[in-house]
């Protein structure tokens, strides 16, 4: 469980700070990517234990677009030695908007969703979770 | 039996009329007879008391009373007739004929009583022929015509051979009168000859008089029920402007009724695009597909469209003969012949044109446009409602994702503060004291920081 190691994928400099406290005081390594192109890379060169990823950064769709690039079923397909990465997503859509997101496998291929704004104990329990699995 | 026909085409309508005008010439004729009976007791009072004519006065009185005594019955039966609904106008017409008859008769006695052959009263039958000729038809006519020529001259015959006695009203200067061949040969021929002719005459005219009518009525008729339709489809349309934005469906329901209410092939609506260089086809009703694919009026090249837009009523008497029309090759082949057209204007300006086909050349009349103006104007005001709707429906749409937006924005920094401030007060980044938990419980909306969210 010690350095086990969390990338988080988000545009917002303030929310990363603050996720990244809680995280470290619970052990854990935390790394950070500022947008899509630049998570994918790290992704590759840390093979991180978890990637926490906002739903939207510089584009709407962005963090869409990244978990689908990820778990791209292909095995072709160059991350596909990090598909099995766990995903937990970040959104504020559920409490600004009464749609409501849930995993799917074709389409939100992620594990899990968290919202913001983030209580910093929901975080690290969340985090837990879905690294034991 | 042929009733009083029902109201339905304009020929119809013409003989319903003719029949009425019969029906009221009836009533018109026993109330003259009134007159008539009474006229022959007066006249016979007059001439027996007062001149001293040597007339059978009481034979004269029996006849005037006779007629008043018929007149009578005649009024009580006519009032029958009337009463019944609808009209049967075929016993109106024996009504009349037997009252001509009875006149006949009556006329006959008059005349054997007042001196037969030299009796001034033969000439009243002349009136008799014309009112007969007037009220029946031309073989009805005949018929009594010969039947009148037929009582005198009997009558005559008679007394001059002596079977009926013979009158002198003139004394007995004239005592060999009544029997002169002559003389009864020319009176016999000459009455004959004018009651003919009279009938002739009366019948002629009277029948042109009331096939005149008849005509008339039926041009009128359908002017009236062309003129009507047309309301209507003003009608429609004024409703069609204030039932429906949907522009669309306001311009298929405009084209389909002019099409109607016109009774041509079809009809087209035109709207003219944001550059205002050509007409793009909004509405058709009637024309194949062939013909409505041919393309947009471009304006450079079609001069009539730009004249229309310029706000003259366009009206193309013969499409072969036109030199002014963009797609004239594919109007031939359609069918067309003629074509009507009118702009649409906007508070804006010209926004396009409407425009009617027909395959006959030369269909369009200076009312035809006057009502195809009509129309456009209400087409106009139904565009510019439809076009300010959608409008509206755009501004709201944006505004609606405007709204999203903003609130999208105005959330992400509010929930990153919000979570900065859980950190903080959970102590990850460092504890806190006891002011400073103050501090940020007062920062977070009240009760915010309770949640367990």
């Amino acid at each position: 469980m010690a350095n086990e190691k969390i990338l988080i994928i988000d545009d917002d400099d303030d929310l990363v700070y603050a996720m990244r406290l809680p995280l470290e005081a619970a052990g854990f390594k935390v790394l950070r990517a500022a947008n899509g192109d630049e998570g994918l890379k790290k992704v590759k060169e840390v093979n991180p234990n978890l990637i926490i990823l906002d739903v939207m950064m510089d584009s709407t769709t962005a963090g869409f677009q990244l978990s689908l690039t990820l778990r791209n079923p292909d095995p072709k397909s160059e991350y596909a030695a990090f598909s099995k990465i766990p995903i937990l997503m970040l959104t504020a859509i559920h409490s600004t908007t009464p749609l409501r997101f849930g995993p799917d496998k074709d389409f939100l291929p992620v594990d899990a969703f968290i919202e913001k704004p983030i209580q910093p104990d929901t975080l690290v329990a969340q985090v837990r979770k879905l690294l034991k699995k | 039996m042929n009733q009083v026909a029902s109201q339905n085409t304009p020929r119809q309508k013409a003989i319903a009329l003719v029949e009425e005008e019969l029906v009221s010439s009836v009533v018109w004729f026993v109330r003259i007879r009134w007159l008539a009976g009474f006229g022959v007791l007066a006249a016979t009072w007059f001439a027996t008391a007062v001149l001293n004519v040597p007339l059978p006065a009481a034979s004269l009185y029996a006849i005037g009373i006779a007629i008043l005594l018929y007149n009578a019955i005649f009024h009580v039966v006519l009032q029958q007739l009337l009463r019944a609904k609808p009209l049967r106008i075929s016993q109106f017409d024996y009504l009349t004929k037997a009252q001509i008859g009875l006149d006949w008769l009556a006329m006959t006695a008059l005349i054997h009583f007042s001196g037969g052959v030299e009796s001034p009263v033969i000439f009243y039958f002349f009136f008799h022929i014309i009112i007969a000729a007037i009220l029946l038809s031309p073989r009805a006519t005949l018929f009594f015509a010969a039947m009148a020529t037929l009582l005198v001259s009997g009558t005559i015959w008679l007394e001059c051979a002596g079977v009926l006695s013979h009158i002198h009203p003139f004394g007995a200067a004239d005592a060999a009168l009544h029997g002169n061949p002559v003389f009864i040969f020319g009176v016999i021929f000459f009455f004959t000859s004018a009651t003919f002719v009279a009938a002739y005459f009366a019948s002629t005219l009277s029948s042109r008089l009331l096939g005149k009518r008849e005509a008339e009525v039926v041009v009128l008729s359908q002017q009236l029920e062309r003129a009507y339709r047309r309301l209507e489809t003003l009608y429609q349309a004024a409703q069609a402007t204030s039932s429906t934005l949907e522009l669309q469906q306001v311009l298929d329901r405009l084209v389909r009724s002019t099409t109607e209410a016109m009774g041509v092939q079809g009809c087209s609506i035109w709207l003219l695009d944001e550059k205002g260089t050509r007409l793009t086809l909004g509405a058709v009703h009637g024309l194949s597909k062939v013909f409505v694919k041919k393309g947009d009026l471009v304006l450079e090249r079609n001069p009539l469209a730009r004249e229309v837009l310029a706000g003259k009523v366009i009206a193309i008497g013969d499409v072969v003969t036109e030199t002014r029309l963009q797609y004239h090759a594919e109007a031939i082949a359609e069918g067309i012949r003629s074509m009507l057209s009118a702009r649409l204007i906007t508070k804006r300006g010209p926004c396009g044109l409407i425009r009617a086909y027909s395959t006959e050349r030369n269909r369009f009349t200076e009312e035809d446009a006057a009502f195809l103006s009509a129309i456009a104007n209400q087409s106009s005001i139904a565009i510019e409602n439809a076009l300010a709707y959608q409008t509206l429906s755009k501004l709201d749409q944006m505004k609606s994702k405007f709204v999203l937006m903003v609130t999208h924005e105005l959330r992400s920094p509010v929930s990153v503060v919000r979570s900065l401030l859980r950190t903080l007060s959970a102590g990850y980044a460092g504890s806190l004291t006891e002011t400073q938990t103050d501090m940020a419980a007062r920062a977070a909306p009240h009760g915010f920081l309770a949640n367990a969210d």
